[in-house]
């Protein structure tokens, strides 16, 4: 193979025409590894073969184009049919259009290998220029920018690289690229940026935009200053050629021929150097793709590492990358799938998900299950948002997924059970309930007038029980279905009233005493006024279990300097043992001494816990064993805060 | 009044009992059955004038039964009320689906049952 040759794996993708099995052979004679394909190349011929130049006949102009970007091979269109030339040529700008037929395969050979060889030699002048050398320089040009940008992977390199074929064939004495957003001079040739010479270009570009406005859509593409009585600030500069670049659409640099000697540009070299600017910003084009490319594979392998299903939507390709969970979750191994696959896969209000997430800018989250046994699914908490500062996704959204199916079947077992408990609880009760009500209607025979009252005694206990067994049961439900809150303004003094109320027949029967220390004139708080009487209850319900007889029991509120409600019961109980504390918040935890005698399901303190966080606030004890326990939450007052409650 | 056969397929016995004593009180003839297959049986012997069905049976369960009375020609117009203690939404649909006529929760009182009843029994 000839050294400096960067080809060393071809891609040939015909129409099953004779004449490119002949240039195939050719090819190998030169030691590349040439792979044919007559059909539509899949993406799994790209990564076996990684060519470096992928030639395809015309027919295969659409299938390529799925994978041109994706790869940062060299692309040739080839045809053996000259007529087609013309009609590709402005599809694909800086490629090659190659017609073999009437040639000779070497005299072809010769030809593409010696354009991919990066031959230095001298550059044809622009009046020798034909249409096959033009395509020549083009592609010499990007084999070594290709080169260059495996080692640095920098535009400037790039440029300069570029620079390299400029030496030789139109004389001058500096290049220089300046870029208007970041104010920077890039000296793309020859010497470092001397402060004169720094002036020296400032004071040309300066000139050059007076003349030329940047909002324009078009420049005339050249701009020459040329004085050789006064010579700009750096006494050697004596003829400049200035271009805007990129030359269509807003530019957002300029590049600069700069030559110590006088008159050098003729007016003829303005059509060339014209070229030769549009010619480095499609290689740039290209490069910047190429660029992209190797971030977007950086990213890739991170994206790869994460052990959640990953997926990056692209929403104008219409395409999503996925990482590698994400493939074992498919089944199905494949790093880009087309976006209504994932839509399928991850059945959610997809309408939904893009307009909260690029219209209302919020995180979706949803929980998906994926597969239709309750049994065997897959549960997974989504969150998804806007994907943003990505250089190869304009328009996208990230999709993260979380399985999440073991927590979801502990949670379902404990739903389960509570509501089996609640069954077995009600059915007694109602049963007892109806007994008790044929009695109070003389069902059976009348009643003495004590075994009426005897009875009603029973019923009202019995409605109390059915209270608490309903209670269970909401509270059960409002973990698995959210509630809406009601923001009321609540008057604190008031809600402890009520709750001390409620329990006074109970703490009577324990000659306990609760002492309320809350100001009078406390102001109203906005808050879920339910809620907190939850809250409430759940801690004074405990601080009643847990207490001796004849002790005391202290509700404490207040308002904070930082506008949270803040709330303690205090015992003076048994106390919770260390090694229970942390324990405490748990679901169905229940102390040893819990078990053996008093009532209860231990559901009270995790839910309470659960719902103090769901506002944003904190809850925490202070226990003592055989001293007594204090109970603490603080919350911020609702309303402030964005409310997290779901209603699904 | 008319004598009026309601049928209580109810597999607690003491629920049962509670049930039969409250409408013979009132005033109906009343015959039960303690489980899903029992109840269908009886059902087409009897051919009452109103079902009482629980949903958690041995054998068959209620909305089986249910759906198995409303699907024969020569039961369908028999009121059937489900009696359950599942409160959850997806059970009062399968109950609708079954055909049931009305659905009560378990606890529900007297006064509830007795409406129901008299609401859906032939004039």
């Amino acid at each position: 193979m000839v050294s400096g040759v960067s080809i060393k794996n071809v891609l040939f993708l015909t129409d099953g025409d004779m004449k490119y099995s002949a240039l195939a052979d050719v090819f190998r004679k030169e030691n590349i590894t040439v792979k044919t394909l007559n059909d539509a190349p899949t993406e799994s011929a790209f990564i076996e073969l990684k060519p470096d130049l992928v030639l395809f006949d015309l027919s295969h102009e659409r299938s390529v184009l799925n994978h041109w970007e994706i790869h940062p091979a060299c692309f040739i269109p080839i045809t053996h049919n000259p007529e087609d030339m013309d009609a590709f040529q402005s599809t694909w700008p800086f490629y090659i259009i190659w017609s073999v037929d009437g040639d000779h395969p070497d005299i072809l050979m010769h030809r593409l290998l010696s354009f991919t060889r990066l031959s230095r030699g001298i550059l044809p002048r622009s009046d020798d220029l034909t249409d096959g050398n033009t395509a020549l320089i083009k592609l010499n040009i990007l084999n070594d920018l290709l080169l260059s940008l495996d080692d640095h992977l920098r535009l400037s390199d790039a440029l300069s690289a570029a620079a390299k074929y400029f030496d030789r064939m139109i004389h001058y004495d500096l290049l220089f690229f300046y870029s208007l957003w970041s104010d920077n001079i890039v000296l793309l040739s020859g010497e470092s940026v001397s402060p004169r010479l720094k002036d020296a270009i400032h004071i040309l570009s300066k000139a050059f935009l007076e003349e030329k406005n940047p909002e324009m859509s078009r420049m005339i593409p050249d701009f020459r200053y040329s004085d050789s009585e006064n010579p700009v600030r750096d006494e050697r500069i004596r003829d400049s050629l200035l271009f805007p670049f990129p030359s269509t659409g807003r530019f957002s640099g300029i590049i600069g021929f700069l030559s110590y000697k006088n008159n050098i540009y003729q007016d003829n070299d303005r059509t060339f150097f014209e070229d030769l600017t549009r010619q480095i910003e499609t290689i740039l084009g290209h490069l910047e793709n190429i660029v992209r490319k190797k971030q977007e594979q950086q990213i890739l392998t991170v994206f790869d590492q994460i052990n959640d299903a990953m997926a990056i939507i692209d929403l104008q390709k219409e395409l999503a990358y996925v990482n590698h969970y994400f493939q074992d979750l498919m089944g199905k191994y494949q790093k880009i799938i087309p976006y209504e696959e994932l839509k399928n896969l991850f059945s959610q209000d997809w309408d939904k998900v893009q307009k909260t997430c690029l219209k209302d800018k919020k995180v979706y989250r949803h929980k998906v299950f994926l597969g239709e046994n309750k049994a065997d699914r897959l549960v997974f908490d989504t969150v998804t948002d806007r994907f943003r500062n990505l250089p190869f996704i304009e328009n996208g959204l990230i999709l993260v997924a979380r399985n999440i199916t073991d927590n979801q079947r502990v949670e379902d077992m404990k739903a389960d059970l509570i509501s089996n408990v609640s069954h077995e609880l009600k059915t007694p009760v109602a049963i007892v309930k109806e007994y008790v009500s044929l009695m109070a209607d003389g069902i059976g025979g009348t009643l003495s007038k004590d075994h009426q009252e005897f009875n009603s005694i029973i019923a009202k206990n019995l409605e109390r029980l059915e209270r608490l067994i309903n209670n269970v049961f909401d509270v059960m439900k409002t973990e698995k279905t959210r509630r809406k809150q009601k923001i009321t303004d609540v008057d604190i003094p008031d809600l402890i009233q009520e709750v001390v109320d409620l329990f006074k027949v109970r703490y009577a029967s324990k000659n306990i005493t609760q002492t309320t220390r809350v100001k009078d004139d406390l102001p109203p708080i906005p808050a879920d006024r339910d809620v907190l009487m939850q809250i409430l209850i759940n801690f004074v319900e405990n601080a009643y279990k847990y207490s001796d007889e004849n002790s005391e029991v202290i509700i404490f509120a207040d308002i904070r300097k930082d506008g949270n409600l803040y709330m303690y019961v205090k015992d003076h109980g048994r106390g919770i043992a260390k090694k229970d504390q942390d324990k405490i918040f748990q679901r169905f935890f229940r102390t040893g001494l819990d078990l053996e005698r008093l009532p209860g399901v231990g559901l009270g303190l995790s839910i309470t816990k659960d719902i103090v966080e769901q506002m944003g606030g904190e809850i925490w004890f202070e226990s003592e064993l055989n001293k007594g326990t204090t109970f603490y939450v603080s919350i911020p007052p609702m309303g402030k805060l964005n409310s997290e409650f779901n209603s699904e | 009044m008319t004598e009026y056969t309601i049928l209580i397929i109810e597999d607690e016995p003491d629920m049962l009992r509670a049930i039969k004593l409250r409408l013979e009180s009132i005033g109906f003839k009343v015959e039960t059955a303690s489980d899903g297959l029992e109840g269908l049986q009886k059902v087409k012997s009897i051919v009452p004038d109103l079902v009482l069905l629980d949903i958690m049976l041995p054998k068959m369960d209620g909305f089986k039964v249910c759906n198995m009375i409303k699907f024969d020609k020569k039961y369908k117009n028999i009121p059937v009320i489900i009696l359950s203690a599942k409160s959850a939404q997806k059970d009062f649909h399968t109950a609708k689906t079954v055909g049931a006529d009305a659905y009560l929760t378990k606890p529900f009182t007297t006064a509830d049952m007795l409406k129901k009843i008299k609401e859906l029994l032939p004039k």
